[in-house]
This record gives structure tokens, C-alpha cells and sequence, in this order.
């Protein structure tokens, strides 16, 4: 008999969400205070140690995630078969297309407005098409897919799962890595992409509950490239201004918008999943 | 629950948008990789456009210098344009063989590999391709210190009492990835 695999629970996604924030945090000023150990007088550490920091977000969200949620079986599987389908979509589609075809990085920069219009109508294209890929070439027509929580759990793994991928990249680019900063990048990339993956699972999501009054998944899809290439933006002009570099304000802009973002997904969700409940 | 004809159109409908904003997206790179910037010599009519993300050094003795910063390490992809008076008792050709001689002094293994007429801006000019090893003793890890061989084209260009000269560089292993632009700019010269 095997184990009878049920929905995603409601408040587990929240609540992991919600610690994954806290977790993310407290991961970089942890890393910050090992720094000194783990690392040369220049801040470096081999690449090694590199991939262990773009892994361990990722992991510590699916740690909570279970932990969490101990009392009923969860579609632990489905989750991170969620999450290795946007690895695999960043890693395929994404990467090469934004590096090899369109070689972003040799024109984006050209002017402020190009590289806005550049990272929503290519980046965040891109990025965004594959995390709503993610998720709909693996569970969406499941039958234990049916609850708008079930679908921003999905989102989030699907973000977490392309924001993996291009940490992972990012950290394997060079012969060592800078502690601080990377694990800066690692975490604002993880808390971006959760944000803008657990949009677009908020309106699969809907379509899958009430199909018949739901907003189109398009508008999802939408918002969240735009979201995704505004904070692109945004992020490049206040992390990095003329030659002075500030990757942590880079951490509070993250964590606002992921503060930001689930609230309002939380809120949007409850009355479907109050209605349930009564 | 919807079935799968149901999933199917908002798949075309996903695509669809993809599609759109994939193409504006080549557009805005069509027009971003078409940008130039334009200098113009204060004290004559040469003026020569060059790719705006080329970004400006400090160059002592020169018009115009500029880097390609995608370009990177220390031999970055360079055009620097200068200005001379014209010697009025040499011809071109003997105007460039001095050149070849003061480069020959300053550059470690300079060799010439061709030299060629050329015409620029309408005018009648001389092309020198070289090479020479650079030796980057300024770099801050181990692999940016190994000497690199650099490739560059110098275009010396007489243009009534003056003589412009355009000395445009690159790595080796990029050189021939980089020219096309280079041609583009002398493309564009006029005087």
C-alpha cells in the first residue's frame, strides 16, 4: 500500500514562506560571521564552497517546508520534481538564450531605459516563462493540485528551483568565490524569483479552483515580468552606483518585495481557503 | 477541474505573449547595439563615430581614447586617434616607415604583418597590421600577469596640414572578433 499523497496544506506554504524569508536573512549574517573561517585573507573560498552556498537557500525552504507540514504526508516529490523542472528550464532555455542569442550583456547596459526594457522583455520573459513551464509540464492537471495554496507552493519551488540554477552558474563562472557578496547575490536571487514564481502559481492556482471566475493565468504571467524586470532594474541602480558598490542594499530590496509580495498573495488566497474551511 | 483542452489555450495564450515580448526585446537590442557616440576633432572637420558602450580613458597626448569594457583583462580591445603635424617633406609612405620605427622602440617583439594603401573619409591613407607581446605587470592574480600577444591596426591618414593617426588594438584571441567594429568606424570617418 503506498502512502496516500495528498495536497499541499495551505498554511505550510505560508509558513514556510514566511521562514524561508527570516531563514534567508539570518543565512547571510550567518555566512557573514563564518566568512573569516571559511574563507582567504582576500574574502575567496574555492568554488566548492560556492556551490554549497547557491544549494543551501533552496534546501533550507524545502526543509521547512517539510518540517512545517510533519503531521499530514506531503507531496514532497511533486515539489521538487517542481523545482528540479526549473532548473533544468533555466539551465536549457533561459541561460543559453539570454547569453548566447540575444548576448544581453553586451547591449543592456547601453542606457538606463534599454536596460529596463531589455530585462522585462528578455530576462524576465524568459525567466518567467520558465518557471510557469515548470510547473505546468509536471503537476498542474494533477488532481492534488486544487488549492490556490497549492499553487504558490508550486510557484515558489519553480522560482527557487531557476534561481538555483543561475546561483549555480553564477558561483561556477570564476576560480573562487567572494563569501559576502555571493551569498548577498544568492539570497536576493532565491527571494526574488520565490516572489515572482509564487505569482504566477497564486493565478494557476485560481485557474485550477475556480476556473470559471478566475483571472487569466496571462495576467500572472504578466505581472510577474514586469515585477521581475522593475526590480532587475531597480536592483542594478542601487546596489551598484558609479564605482561604490552595495550588494546589501541589494538584501533589503529583496526582502521587502518577498514581504510585500506574500502578504498580498496571502491575503488574496485566504477568502477561498476561509470559504473552505467554513 | 478543467481538462486538458482547457490547460491548452491558456498555453497558446502564454506563448503567444513570449513570442511578443521576445520580439520587442530583439528590437530594443537592434536599436541598443546600434547606438554611437560621436567625436569630433575642436581644431579641424574629423569627426568618427564609435560604439557607445566604449567608454573613455586617460590618455595623455590623444584626441580620443576609448576601451570596449566587455572586453576585460589588461589587454582590453582600444582605439586611441591622435593628431600631428603633417611633415611636409615626407611622403606617406615614408610617414608610416617612421611610425614603424618609433613602435618598434616602445613595444616589446613588435612585428609588422602587413601595410597597405587604404582609403578613409575620401582621402588616401596607409594600414598597418601588427603585433607585439604585452606584459601586464600590474595584474592582481597570478593568470592576468602572463604576457599577452596583442594585434592592432594603426591607419595613418594625412589630412592637409595634419596627420591623424587611429591606432585600434585587441587581444589576440579576440582581435579578429573585434575588427568588424574598427571597420565600421573608419567606415564613418569623414574629414
Amino acid at each position: 500500500m503506498g502512502v496516500e499523497r495528498r495536497p499541499l496544506s495551505r498554511r505550510s506554504v505560508w509558513t514556510a514562506k514566511a521562514g524561508a524569508i527570516v531563514g534567508f536573512v539570518l543565512y547571510v549574517v550567518v555566512v557573514r560571521w563564518l566568512a573569516p573561517l571559511i574563507s582567504s585573507a582576500g574574502g575567496h573560498a574555492p568554488v566548492g564552497v560556492g556551490i554549497v552556498l547557491a544549494l543551501v537557500p533552496s534546501l533550507l525552504w524545502l526543509a521547512l517546508f517539510y518540517v512545517q507540514d510533519a503531521q499530514e504526508p506531503e507531496p514532497l516529490a511533486d515539489v521538487f520534481r517542481v523545482g528540479a523542472a526549473g532548473m533544468i528550464l533555466a539551465a536549457a532555455v533561459a541561460i543559453p538564450l539570454v547569453r548566447s542569442v540575444y548576448r544581453v550583456s553586451e547591449w543592456l547596459y547601453a542606457s538606463p531605459l534599454v536596460t529596463l526594457l531589455g530585462s522585462v522583455l528578455v530576462v524576465a520573459a524568459i525567466q518567467e516563462w520558465c518557471k510557469f513551464a515548470a510547473v505546468r509540464y509536471t503537476v498542474l492537471e494533477s488532481p492534488e493540485f486544487d488549492h490556490v495554496g497549492d499553487g504558490v507552493g508550486y510557484g515558489i519551488a519553480a522560482g527557487l528551483g531557476v534561481a538555483t540554477m543561475l546561483n549555480l552558474v553564477f558561483v561556477l563562472e570564476g576560480p573562487t568565490v567572494a563569501i559576502v557578496p555571493a551569498t548577498l547575490r544568492i539570497v536576493v536571487t532565491c527571494l526574488a524569483h520565490a516572489a515572482f514564481g509564487g505569482i504566477i502559481g497564486y493565478f494557476l492556482g485560481r485557474e485550477k479552483e475556480t476556473p470559471r471566475t478566475a483571472p487569466s493565468i496571462l495576467w500572472g504571467y504578466l505581472i510577474a515580468v514586469g515585477l521581475n524586470g522593475v526590480f532587475r532594474t531597480t536592483l542594478g541602480a542601487i546596489v551598484r552606483t558609479g564605482l561604490v558598490y552595495r550588494p546589501w542594499n541589494g538584501l533589503v530590496l529583496a526582502t521587502v518585495l518577498a514581504v510585500v509580495v506574500t502578504v498580498l498573495l496571502f491575503r488574496l488566497a485566504r477568502p477561498e481557503w476561509e470559504m473552505r474551511e467554513a | 477541474m478543467p481538462g486538458r483542452a482547457h490547460w491548452k489555450s491558456h498555453d497558446y495564450t502564454i506563448y503567444l505573449a513570449l513570442v511578443i515580448l521576445l520580439a520587442l526585446g530583439w528590437g530594443v537590442r537592434a536599436s541598443a547595439e546600434g547606438r554611437e557616440k560621436t567625436f569630433a576633432d575642436p581644431q579641424g572637420t574629423f569627426h568618427l563615430k564609435y560604439p557607445a558602450r566604449w567608454l573613455p580613458t586617460a590618455g595623455a597626448g590623444s584626441l580620443l581614447e576609448v576601451e570596449d569594457p566587455l572586453s576585460g583583462g589588461l589587454a582590453p580591445t582600444r582605439l586611441v586617434v591622435s593628431r600631428g603635424p603633417l611633415p611636409t617633406d615626407q611622403g606617406l609612405d615614408q610617414i608610416a616607415q617612421a611610425e614603424v620605427l618609433a613602435r618598434a622602440r616602445q613595444l616589446d617583439f613588435y612585428r609588422v604583418l602587413s601595410s597597405d594603401p587604404k582609403s578613409v573619409g575620401g582621402r588616401q591613407a596607409v594600414a598597418i597590421e601588427y603585433a607585439f607581446v604585452a606584459d601586464p605587470q600590474e595584474g592582481v592574480l597570478a593568470a592576468e600577469r602572463i604576457p599577452v600577444v596583442v594585434r592592432g591596426v594603426e591607419v595613418i591618414i594625412p589630412a592637409g596640414t595634419v596627420v591623424y593617426r587611429l591606432d585600434f588594438r585587441a587581444a589576440d584571441a579576440v582581435f579578429t572578433s573585434a575588427l568588424p567594429a574598427f571597420d565600421r568606424i573608419l567606415r564613418g570617418i569623414a574629414l
